[in-house]
């Protein structure tokens, strides 16, 4: 299960970078607001790392109000393909899965 | 004070990480760092109360360092390493090499740098060390070898060949080559016993 759910969040963050920029905390806050979702905030980090050296998010520095500066992630052309094509082989799946469970 | 625990706390907390993580591409282990870093400080500026509970509850809620960096760990084969290239012939050939560049004049000891700052797989340590090693041989023997000849010459220059006016330069100088030999010396021992580590 946990493999499942460490497979599945890259994209969970992707989708959620599609409605917009945002940076390391507010991702991981988003995260947890789904019950199951993140059971440590920290490894959140390293598949953010990842999905960067993919380039399927791209980061900069913004300087913030309060405290240090944030750096924001923000979804690039490509990851917003690869979020695409998850989400239609997700339906599917999940659509079959469904099928096999409510026998 | 009190703002100096809670920083303990955080810094004892990231130490932990960094520990976890030596097995990590140093890219990668400072980038991990400096995302965590940046988390909890983030995290504390946004939180009501900036005290020592309040930290404590953002560390528990990143994880243990186990699970954090074992979750961007490859197999421990994927860490690219040179390993297997390191043989004992290949450490004897990188120092011996180091010890000659440092006595070709300039060229030697620039191509023997270049090498060692190029080389995949050395930690910042030993390229220091590769860089002054030959760079301390170099200069104290060529410094002893030229003192020795100027010894020689002044023995034999007939009549005054006792003193000259720097006599006290006669002595420091000398040493100093001496023990710039010796330093670099050391430095190759631990160049082999880094290099050896690497290798077992």
């Amino acid at each position: 299960m946990t493999q499942l759910r460490r497979g599945m969040l890259p994209y969970c963050v992707l989708a959620l970078l599609r409605d917009g920029e945002r940076y390391g905390v507010e991702i991981v806050r988003s995260l947890g607001t789904v019950e199951g979702m993140v059971t440590s905030e920290g490894t959140v980090y390293p598949m953010l790392g990842r999905l960067r050296r993919q380039g399927l998010v791209e980061t900069y520095w913004q300087e913030s109000p309060s405290g240090p500066p944030r750096r924001y992630y923000r979804i690039t052309a490509d990851g917003r393909r690869a979020v695409d094509t998850f989400a239609a082989e997700w339906r599917r799946v999940a659509g079959a899965v469904e099928h096999f469970l409510s026998l | 004070m009190n703002a100096t625990a809670t920083d303990d706390i955080v810094r004892d907390y990231l130490a932990r990480v960094e520990a976890r993580a030596a097995a990590l591409p140093p890219d990668r282990r400072r980038e991990l760092l400096a995302d965590l870093a940046e988390h909890i400080a983030t995290s504390r500026a946004e939180a009501e109360h900036d005290d020592e509970p309040t930290v404590r509850t953002i560390l528990d809620r990143l994880g243990e360092p186990d699970e954090i960096v074992g979750v961007d760990e490859p197999a421990p084969a994927a860490v690219p390493r040179e390993g297997p290239a390191h043989g004992g012939l290949r450490v004897a050939a990188v120092v011996i090499g180091l010890i000659v560049a440092g006595f070709v004049p300039v060229l030697g000891w620039v191509v023997g740098v270049v090498l060692v700052w190029t080389a995949r797989g050395w930690s910042t340590r030993l390229r220091g060390i590769g860089t002054a090693v030959p760079l301390g041989f170099g200069i104290g023997f060529t410094t002893l070898v030229f003192w020795l000849g100027a010894g020689v010459e002044a023995t034999c220059a007939g009549n005054e060949c006792t003193s000259s006016g720097s006599g006290g330069l006669f002595v420091v100088v000398p040493i100093l080559a001496l023990v710039l030999v010796i330093v670099a010396a050391v430095a190759t021992g631990m160049l082999i016993r880094g290099l050896s580590r690497r290798t077992a």
